[in-house]
């Protein structure tokens, strides 16, 4: 399992990859400043073996997280793929709108933190992930 | 063999009553051969102008004599004797009566004896034929009566039957046999006793002859007949007799009934016409009025019409002139009409009067009269006037726009006095212009009004120019009405033009409003979600890729950050009220 950090404020970015190094040491993470860019990513990267799990930022300027999403959803993906979006947003209607898309199973406003990505890690969609 | 005269007259006279008419005129001719041989004989009868005789000879110019000296005698009195010369023969031409005539020939002139006796002869045969000729007479008499399609009886005076023909038996049911054991008073019922048909009776010795309707009654059945009957009274010795002619006038009386019924249907249908029906002769008076009239000239004048009422003197003189005018008009064969107040049962109503001739046989003979009540008709027009006035008001006067639109050319039919105030347009200019030359998205014109004529209503929001040029937001509430049959499109518009910049002003107020909550969700939380962070890593010992020098600069740049945001909320809140927009109009 692949972690994919998409987040386009540097500090943040630094913040989360360090919250995914306390927790899993091992892990492959990759970094991604915009929804575009990892979207290309993964359509070049399409492979069934592949596993990902993506910390999703929704607010960035290039393609935001929705579109992202959306983008994905079109996409015939071959690999697997779980989505936790962290925002800073609030606005209830992100969460709710949120849990539309398939491949979101978490939502978690920041900072994010150790604790929350362990809980992430736990969670059936990751399990399923593995597998 | 050959008989004396004396002879002759004594077989004659002695045989004749046994004769009848035709064997009787061939033994005379036989006996008058045989006596007077080889003389000639001859027999006539007369039967109207036809000569029939009997001869032992012929002789063709005696024939002709005879017809020609024939003449019609004045009674049956006297018998007249002539003798006549014909080729060498003497013929004597006895002339009983109009009908009888017989002739005897001889070839020298008979000796005044034996014309004597011949006279006697020829008397005696004239009484015998008379006699023939009575009981021929009776006999055609009883045939007459026997085959009269009437029934004939005759009773005496106190009403017992004496006799009665066939039709009679058969109508009454009594056998004629048994005639003699009836009374007048048993098929006729009208008289209930013996004492009134007495006293019925007396009055035929002064008055012999009666001619009646009444009815005869089968005294076995009780069929009832309706009959015409003629009766004379005649006395013979002491005896009154009534001769009595009854006549079956069933069928008549049958078809009377029914043009009874006729006319009495045709009054009902008559009656019951809401219009006033009346005719009038030539004299102006009353032949036919229904109840209409009849009733409504009692309510109005109180004046009860009867048949023969002269019709133009039974209301004022100036309407009797008038009418006089107008039913002389119609007697000389015109028709007319006219609108008039005339009386009804419900008072004096406005009525569409028809006045038509009735002609029979080239001659105007009566007025007829038909009388339409129009009141209703007339009020109701009134109220529809008002009505139409009252719904144009309503277009004229009302403060919102609308117009009418012909469907078909699109044109504009009329608009009200909003809608030239609306538009800049004056009335004339518009009823030059078709709705597709305001109407800025004209090709929507065309569906609009298929949409119309299949859903008879609509709404449409659209753009239209006013005279300046300026574009209006239009909502428009149509429908189809239907005006004299024509299909007509009535538009009803509302500027939304301001209401739509006032939508676009609270959009932009409501965009604003957005910007400012997304950027307190995301924005503001962005910094701070920061420097938690930072304040986490801080804590963190194992972390090395940043002294803590570097972090607390990363905490104080986006705590700037914050503090740059917070300032641009207040800046853009202070901009909206700047602004004047309230989401609430008020």
């Amino acid at each position: 399992m692949e972690i994919i950090l998409v987040e386009d404020d540097l500090v943040t970015t630094m913040l989360h990859e360090r919250v995914v190094q306390k927790v899993l040491p091992e892990a492959i993470v990759h970094k991604f400043s915009d929804g575009k860019t990892v979207y290309d990513f993964i359509v070049s990267n399409n492979h069934p073996e592949k596993r990902y799990l993506v910390l999703l930022d929704l607010t960035m300027r290039i393609m935001d997280g929705w579109e992202f999403l959306d983008s994905m959803l079109e996409q015939d993906t071959q690999c697997k793929m779980a989505v936790v979006v962290i925002t800073t947003s609030v606005d209830p209607d992100d969460f709710f709108k949120s849990r539309d898309y398939p491949q979101v199973f978490g939502y978690y406003g920041k900072p994010f933190t150790i604790n929350q990505f362990q809980e992430v890690l736990q969670h059936e969609a990751v399990i399923n992930l593995k597998q | 063999m050959t008989l004396t005269i004396q002879q002759f007259y004594r077989i004659a006279v002695q045989q004749l009553p046994e004769l009848e008419t035709k064997p009787l005129i061939q033994h005379v001719v036989r006996l008058y051969a045989e006596v007077l041989n080889p003389r000639y004989a001859f027999v006539f009868t007369m039967q109207g102008d036809e000569l029939i005789f009997a001869a032992n000879k012929p002789h063709d110019a005696l024939v002709s004599e005879i017809k020609r000296n024939f003449k019609a005698s004045d009674g049956a009195s006297s018998i007249q004797i002539e003798t006549i010369q014909l080729e060498s023969n003497y013929f004597t031409v006895y002339q009983l009566d109009e009908t009888f005539v017989f002739a005897l020939g001889f070839n020298e002139p008979v000796l005044d004896e034996e014309l004597l006796m011949l006279q006697e002869v020829s008397s005696a045969l004239a009484v015998r034929m008379k006699q023939l000729a009575a009981q021929t007479r009776n006999s055609l008499f009883q045939q007459l009566i026997d085959n009269s399609s009437d029934a004939i009886q005759i009773a005496q005076s106190n009403g017992q039957l004496y006799y009665i023909n066939d039709v009679a038996s058969k109508r009454l049911g009594i056998d004629q046999a048994d005639a003699h054991k009836f009374s007048v008073l048993d098929f006729q019922r009208f008289f209930k006793s013996q004492a009134e048909w007495d006293e019925h009776i007396k009055d035929y010795k002064i008055n012999p002859v009666k001619r009646f309707e009444n009815f005869h009654d089968n005294v076995q059945t009780g069929k009832r007949t309706p009959v015409e009957t003629s009766i004379r009274y005649i006395e013979i010795g002491n005896q009154g007799y009534l001769l009595t002619i009854a006549r079956d006038i069933t069928q008549r009386v049958e078809s009377q009934n029914k043009l009874i019924e006729r006319e009495a249907h045709l009054k009902a249908v008559l009656d019951s016409s809401p219009e006033s029906i009346w005719s009038v002769n030539e004299n102006y008076e009353l032949l036919f009025a229904n109840r209409v009239l009849t009733d409504g000239f009692e309510a109005v004048f109180n004046i009860k019409l009867d048949i023969g009422t002269r019709m133009i003197d039974v209301v004022p003189p100036e309407i009797g002139n008038m009418y006089k005018e107008r039913y002389d008009h119609v007697l000389k064969n015109n028709m007319l009409e006219f609108t008039e107040s005339i009386p009804s049962p419900h008072g004096t109503r406005r009525t569409n009067v028809s006045m038509i001739p009735v002609v029979m046989n080239d001659k105007v003979i009566a007025v007829s009269v038909f009388g339409a009540d129009i009141t209703e008709q007339e009020h109701n027009r009134m109220v529809l006037r008002e009505s139409e006035n009252r719904f144009y008001k309503m277009f004229s006067d009302n403060t919102a726009a609308m117009y009418l639109i012909d469907p078909e050319t699109q044109a504009f039919i009329d608009v009200n006095p909003a809608c030239e105030k609306l538009y800049g347009w004056s009335r004339a200019e518009f009823l030059d212009q078709k709705i597709s030359d305001v109407n800025v998205s004209a090709e929507n014109v065309n569906w609009q009004i298929e949409k119309l004529q299949e859903e008879r209503s609509g709404f449409f929001v659209c753009k239209h120019s006013k005279k300046d040029g300026t574009v209006m937001d239009l909502e428009i509430s149509s429908c189809m009405i239907i005006v004299d049959n024509q299909e007509i499109i009535y538009e009803i518009v509302h500027d939304i033009t301001e209401r739509n910049q006032f939508y676009a002003a609270v959009s932009d107020q409501n965009k604003l409003l957005k910007d400012i909550a997304w950027m307190q969700s995301h924005v503001v939380r962005a910094p701070l979600a920061r420097i938690l962070g930072l304040i986490d890593l801080l804590e963190d010992e194992d972390f090395k890729e940043l002294s803590q020098t570097e972090i607390v600069a990363l905490i104080s740049e986006s705590a700037h950050e914050l503090d740059g945001i917070i300032r641009t909320i207040t800046n853009q809140s202070h901009e909206l009220s700047k602004k004047g927009i309230r989401i609430n109009p008020e």
